[in-house]
């Protein structure tokens, strides 16, 4: 045998959801209903029931009980990264330009830097950052021209974002993008653009991408609820 | 298992202590460092506050700050009752609405059937739908619409060796498991996308009254079905102009 009570219950369930039994926001029987209609032990109905919620097909309102979800078809995962589905080959990034400027309001200071993005010695994409902070201007000012350092200090300030947003869109390159990646205006590009934010909601650094229409292809599946 | 990971306290973080970071900060910082190069893994609880204490010589209420700078830096979470937890830095991934109905904001009002079609498979379709060479696929050409303005050109393929109701309502509807949701449980489907850059060839050009050259974004979909494999590929290509995607980064545990 091997199977498990409550894996035949949560089965039983899933037919019914599946079948249209139960229909998207019907409430279930309630635990001790479900106790005596299988006739098994309140742990292993709760068993059934996480399994369910886990699996996308119920969920639960405290106090009130447990309720058939409808099912997700348009929530997506979006995995961002270019490294296997842009770049099929190993690719390499150089700063273009590396820019400091004072906003007055507020004192806060902004950032400029471009890089270009290169694989297998064909430039494929035009990344452009905008970094904000009170005293950003001399951490930059300072290794101007120092790649690694340069490179290593957006990483560290990305990487402490709490939260990050992306847009997504194709777009007709400006003519200095046209310029940098060596290509014609009329020549669709994927715009990429990742806004970072810090543990109050405010947006501290922007990464532009423009990718030539050869080198990106985005997956997405769908997001498993939890 | 523990002791391992907690073994950093010694390596150094104390004599750094000359840099005026208040202890909770090194520690924060620390524990951040271990979480990045991955002596912490995702999922992995944290050792207990009282644990972490002793390890670094704090008392508590210098860990619990600590633990709330990692919080908020999304490291790790807190769940109440049963401890905290490493969580999965994943920040390449994000989380997106793709809603066929409103991409964009910009609905899609009216959908006009071009073609409904029973083809041979080719070669691309067999390797898309995963079928035997010799099965037919019913192909549905579509013009999805906002007003009078052409926003995508739609074609989905699906296999033809099983009946399925294919009825007009379904073929209504821009998302893709409406027209074959008479064939596999909404809940068993999975979706597969993929999103890239064409430009029109004369075909697409002609239906959408566009220019060849004409830039597209595509949306690539497998749906499949956990016991019956794939059960649909389609393309829809559409006006540049009409869609943007945007998404959050997930929070993961």
């Amino acid at each position: 045998m091997g199977n498990k009570l409550y894996s035949g219950i949560e089965d039983d369930i899933k037919r019914k959801i599946i079948n249209g039994e139960l229909l998207p926001d019907e409430k279930l029987p309630t635990e001790v209903e479900l106790i005596e209609m299988y006739n098994v032990s309140k742990i292993t109905v709760r068993r059934a029931l996480q399994n369910l919620i886990d699996d996308g097909y119920l969920f639960s309102i405290e106090r009130v009980g447990f309720f058939v979800l409808s099912p997700n078809k348009t929530m997506f995962t979006l995995k961002f990264d270019p490294l296997s589905s842009g770049y099929p080959y190993a690719s390499q990034s150089r700063i273009i330009s590396c820019n400091t400027m004072a906003i007055t309001e507020g004192g806060s200071n902004v950032v400029e830097i471009t890089k270009l993005i290169s694989c297998k010695g064909l430039d494929v994409c035009v990344e452009y950052y905008l970094l904000y902070g009170k005293s950003i201007r001399q951490e930059f000012t300072l290794h101007n021209f120092n790649e690694d350092i340069i490179n290593r200090k957006i990483d560290t300030m990305l990487e402490y974002a709490k939260d990050e947003r992306i847009e997504l869109r194709v777009s007709l390159p400006s003519q200095s993008i046209c310029a940098m990646l060596d290509i014609d205006a009329n020549d669709p590009v994927m715009f990429v653009k990742i806004s970072y934010y810090d543990e109050y909601e405010r947006c501290y650094a922007h990464k532009t991408q423009y990718y030539i229409k050869e080198s990106i292809m985005l997956k997405a599946n769908l997001k498993k609820i939890k | 298992m523990q002791n391992r990971a907690w073994n950093f306290a010694e390596n150094g973080w104390m004599k750094e202590q000359t840099l005026n970071k208040p202890a909770y900060q090194h520690i924060a910082d620390d524990i951040f460092d271990k979480i990045r190069v991955g002596v912490l893994k995702p999922f992995e609880p944290m050792p207990s506050e009282m644990a972490i204490g002793e390890t670094y010589g704090v008392s508590r209420l210098t860990v619990r700050k600590a633990m709330d700078i990692l919080e908020k830096r999304a490291c790790i979470i807190t769940e109440p009752g049963k401890g905290s937890f490493v969580r999965e830095i994943s920040k390449d991934n994000f989380s997106v609405e793709i809603d066929r109905r409103k991409l964009c904001g910009i609905n899609i009002d009216h959908i006009h059937v071009l073609n409904v079609a029973i083809i041979e498979s080719t070669k691309e379709l067999v390797y898309k739908l995963q079928i035997p060479p010799v099965t037919r696929v019913i192909m549905i050409e579509r013009l999805m619409y906002h007003s009078d303005w052409i926003i995508a050109y739609d074609v989905k393929y699906i296999p033809y060796y099983t009946k399925i109701p294919l009825t007009e309502d379904n073929l209504a509807d821009p998302n893709f498991e409406q027209i074959i949701k008479d064939r596999a449980s909404l809940y068993t489907m999975d979706k597969e996308l993929l999103i890239y850059i064409e430009t029109s060839n004369d075909e697409i050009a002609q239906h959408m009254r566009l220019n060849a050259g004409y830039p597209l974004m595509v949306l690539d979909e497998t749906l499949s079905d956990s016991d019956a494999g794939v059960i649909g590929w389609g393309k829809t290509y559409y006006d540049y102009k009409t869609v943007a995607i945007n998404g959050n980064m997930i929070a993961s545990i």
